[in-house]
């Protein structure tokens, strides 16, 4: 890897692009390392020696309701998911393994399984388990298990696909959403793959084969005969040429931008599929092309990112309806993704309600941060390149920006008044909202 | 002084909003700067290609009102036509032996007894025996595919080929004055691809409920406001940052517009903003006189793979419900000469109902257009399907001709060839 950009820069560029940005304390704790040694430690902690964090959900059970005939069983589960999604928000934001939990929440909006849709978030705690568990590792076994995990079962209706009575919502996103792409099967391939996929059922725990259900008969399936069940179902999927490019393209646009030219992802794809369709390898390839590049396309990041980075910067703490409500008015809920697509594409965040949502968010946060706080201190003596750097703009704000703050700092009655408004134009400025 | 700066007057009572004193000021104010900074280059195509294949008869557009308003309902997900507008021919009910609407519950249409509605529908007959009810059935674009991304993106565009703007955007674009309004253009309730034009901004209000500006307590918050907005310029030379910043005076002036100050309230960020809810907005935004022009409204959840009955039911009479609703109000305030309300959706469901009692993506499907005239067009023919779908007999962009006749043109530039015209 060779890069022309500062280590300082290349370190916020990793922290946002994978991750949920840099507090100020982890900025004191990395910089100092050689930055090779710590992107090989960030991409593929486990080789390196270091623990995986352990999953946030791990007590989930404990408050998820269990009891679905309860009077008000709707309104504890209300309350649970949206503790649920705190506690996912949290370890977002706080985990000391930022590029797990960017790749988790990566495929929960590429899968896009809708905890609303599914009325189960005993299911959903589960998907989110297996996206976490597989979220660098081997792309086919994750699709395997996703393809029969109980939470896709029901958002697609697999669990209703029977020989008898074949539902193609799965076989078709498993091709379209999760493979190929458009362009790369047929309307006979969606149905092989549905008929093959039939007698899946979800139980209680889990979920069972039901061979009375399933239609055993040999199907053709992007030209592989004698397809007939989930294994040869995933062989045909995953040998096909088109997967390799299809999955490297979304995984390159997410950390990239989408000006990437094909060369390059035919060459990610290359890398993917020389290694078995295993995640850390592309992941590798495509941060080493961004840190590599002599220039970089700022791309527009989304709300998640935005307030978690947020967070970091001013270091508050906001409670579990607050965030909510922030993420809602932006329109970005975790847990949530609109349609089978994922959440949209991020220029959808620069919507109207979405660029107000963000500065009314941004108040709120200035006015809970606490008096400590690094950001907090710099906004108050106007000192613009400082708190441009807390907020990852190495190169400082955009002279717009600059004029503006330096204006309203002066304006203010006291410079702890002027500190926090100053704060709050920062973090909800066009600058704070590209990465 | 118009309602919009007369409410941003008000909302900025200093310095900034005095000079404030016409639709889309501050983005025009930000266009202004667009030369310098390249947000958005000056186009000359439209990305028209001129092609014969589809050309149809050219009719003369009729004169189209004064400030004409077209309203865009999009059912999303895929509405099933045969379950909405069902055909009375004995083939129906084989093809939809559990899901099949009986003939004695269907709406019946004044004249007609080839088709019948669905009985969620029942209001549309009002519409229907007032001349005001027009039905397309077998409405799609040729081509399209079962994807909904596919199709969604052919119905938004118009085009089958890759396009990034939507047919609207272009609209737009190719009519914006020298003053560019965001407002001419509102989606409400989403995202709309339709609005994406290449010079032309409009605004997309996700949620109007709860789209205010909220400033810390005991702050000035005009000063505050302005130096959000002053952020906003000059543009930036990167297209992101400065996508970005022109999001800023749009949103500020949109949120003049909606003046939506309710403090107070704390909304509940699970809560959905019903369709019923966002066509009143829309009906207020034409009340307001704001120069807007298209107001897209989208409508979730007709991709009823499974259980369809009661769900397509809960979805037709919310569809319906807020399309009278709306009307209502567009009637009594004295709009309803220059609105034109139509419903879309990316396509139709099969014709065979699946195994879990619902129907999986399909082709053709039904679109509605209410506001001028009435007249049953195309048809659901049964007996010839194509792959086992509704073979199209009216392309899409036949409506649009039709609803950008109604908003003045330029149609045939704007589709990329001319289609003809439902009236």
């Amino acid at each position: 890897m060779v890069s022309l950009m500062s280590d300082q820069e290349n370190l916020f560029w990793i922290s946002n692009r994978m991750g949920f940005g840099l507090s100020p304390s982890e900025m004191e704790l990395h910089q100092d390392q050689n930055f090779s040694e710590f992107v090989g430690k960030r991409i593929d902690p486990e080789k390196h020696g270091l623990k995986i964090p352990a999953e946030p959900f791990e007590n989930a059970e404990d408050f998820i309701p269990a009891d679905k005939d309860a009077s008000d069983f709707k309104k504890q589960e209300r309350a649970a998911s949206l503790e649920l999604f705190d506690l996912w928000l949290d370890e977002m934001r706080d985990t000391s393994d930022p590029v797990l939990e960017w790749m988790t929440f990566f495929w929960h909006d590429h899968f896009a399984v809708s905890a609303r849709e599914i009325k189960s978030l005993r299911a959903f705690v589960r998907h989110l388990r297996l996206l976490r568990t597989h979220a660098r590792g081997s792309y086919p076994t994750m699709l395997r298990e996703v393809t029969i995990d109980p939470a896709m079962l029901i958002f697609l209706d697999g669990y209703k696909n029977t020989a008898k009575k074949p539902n193609e919502n799965y076989g078709r996103e498993l091709l379209e959403l999760y493979s190929l792409g458009i362009g790369n099967y047929s309307e006979d391939d969606v149905m092989a793959a549905s008929r093959a996929l039939t007698g899946w059922r979800v139980t209680e725990n889990g979920v069972e084969f039901k061979p009375r259900q399933h239609d055993d008969t040999p199907q053709i399936l992007l030209g592989n005969s004698n397809v007939h069940d989930l294994d040869t179902v995933m062989e045909a999927v995953v040998n096909h040429e088109a997967l390799p490019g299809f999955i490297s393209k979304k995984l390159s646009d997410a950390v990239l931008g989408t000006e990437i030219p094909d060369a390059v992802i035919n060459e990610f794809a290359a890398v993917f599929a020389n290694n078995d369709l295993e995640l850390i390898p592309l992941i590798e390839a495509i941060v080493d092309a961004g840190l590599s590049m002599n220039k970089r396309v700022p791309i527009i990041r989304h709300p998640v990112s935005w307030l978690l980075n947020a967070e970091k910067v001013t270091g508050v703490k906001l409670d579990v309806i607050e965030r909510a409500n922030m993420l809602s008015q932006m329109n970005m809920l975790p847990g949530r993704p609109p349609n089978v697509g994922g959440f949209p594409k991020t220029d959808h965040y620069l919507s109207a309600s979405s660029t107000a949502a963000r500065f009314s968010s941004a108040g709120i946060i200035v006015s809970k941060t606490p008096r400590e706080s690094v950001a907090l201190q710099a906004a108050k003596s106007a000192n613009w390149g400082d708190l441009a750097n807390i907020c990852g703009r190495t190169n400082g704000f955009n002279q717009p920006t600059i004029e503006s703050l330096q204006d309203l700092w002066e304006s203010s009655p006291s410079s702890s008044q002027g500190g926090r408004v100053c704060l709050a134009i920062a973090l909800s400025s066009p600058d704070f909202m590209v990465i | 002084m118009s309602e919009l700066s007369r409410r941003r007057f008000l909302y900025l009572s200093g310095g900034a909003a005095a000079t404030a004193t016409g639709v889309g000021v501050w983005a025009a104010l930000l266009r202004g700067e667009s030369e310098k900074g390249m947000l958005v280059p000056p186009s000359t195509t439209l990305g028209m290609t001129s092609t014969t294949t589809t050309t149809t008869t050219t009719t003369t557009a009729p004169t189209p009102p004064q400030n004409p308003v077209v309203v865009i309902v999009q059912m999303d997900g895929g509405n099933d036509g045969l379950n909405t507008l069902v055909p009375l021919d004995g083939l129906y009910h084989a093809a939809r032996p559990t899901i099949g609407l009986p003939d004695s519950n269907l709406i019946s249409l004044a004249g007609r007894t080839d088709f019948g509605l669905h009985p969620a529908l029942a209001p549309l007959s009002d519409f229907w025996d007032k001349d005001m009810l027009r039905i397309v059935a077998g409405s799609g674009i040729p081509e399209q595919g079962r994807s909904h991304f596919a199709a969604t993106d052919a119905w938004h565009s118009g085009q089958t080929d890759k396009e990034e703007t939507g047919w609207i955007g272009r609209w737009l674009d190719a009519t914006e004055g020298s003053t560019p309004n965001p407002l001419r253009g509102i989606a409400l309730g989403g995202g709309a691809p339709i609005l994406n034009g290449k010079t032309s901004i409009s605004t997309v209000i996700n949620s109007p409920s709860n789209f205010r500006l909220a400033t810390p307590p005991g702050t000035d918050s005009e000063s505050i406001v302005l130096a959000f907005l002053n952020t906003a310029s000059p543009l930036a030379s990167d297209p992101a940052l400065a996508a970005a910043q022109s999001a800023i005076p749009n949103s500020l002036d949109a949120i003049g517009v909606f003046d939506s100050a309710k403090s107070g309230v704390d909304p509940d960020p699970y809560a959905e903003e019903s369709f019923t809810t966002l066509l009143e907005t829309a009906a207020e935004l034409i009340n307001m006189n704001l120069d807007t022009r298209v107001i897209v409204v989208s409508i979730p959840g007709f991709d009823t793979h499974s259980d369809q009955l009661g769900r397509h039911q809960n979805l037709l009479e919310d569809f319906v419900t807020g399309v009278s609703n709306f009307w209502n109000r567009v009637e009594s305030n004295g709009h309803a000469d220059r609105v034109l309300l139509m419903s879309t959706s990316e396509f139709g469901r099969r014709v065979a109902e699946n195994g879990s009692s619902g129907t999986d993506h399909g082709a053709a499907s039904v679109q509605f257009l209410i506001g001028s005239g009435k007249g049953l067009y195309g048809d659901f023919d049964l007996r010839n399907l194509v792959n086992g779908d509704l073979p199209i007999t009216v392309d899409t962009r036949s409506t649009y001709a039709t609803a950008l006749d109604w908003l003045g043109g330029p149609t045939d530039e704007i589709l990329g060839d001319s289609y003809s015209r439902l009236f």
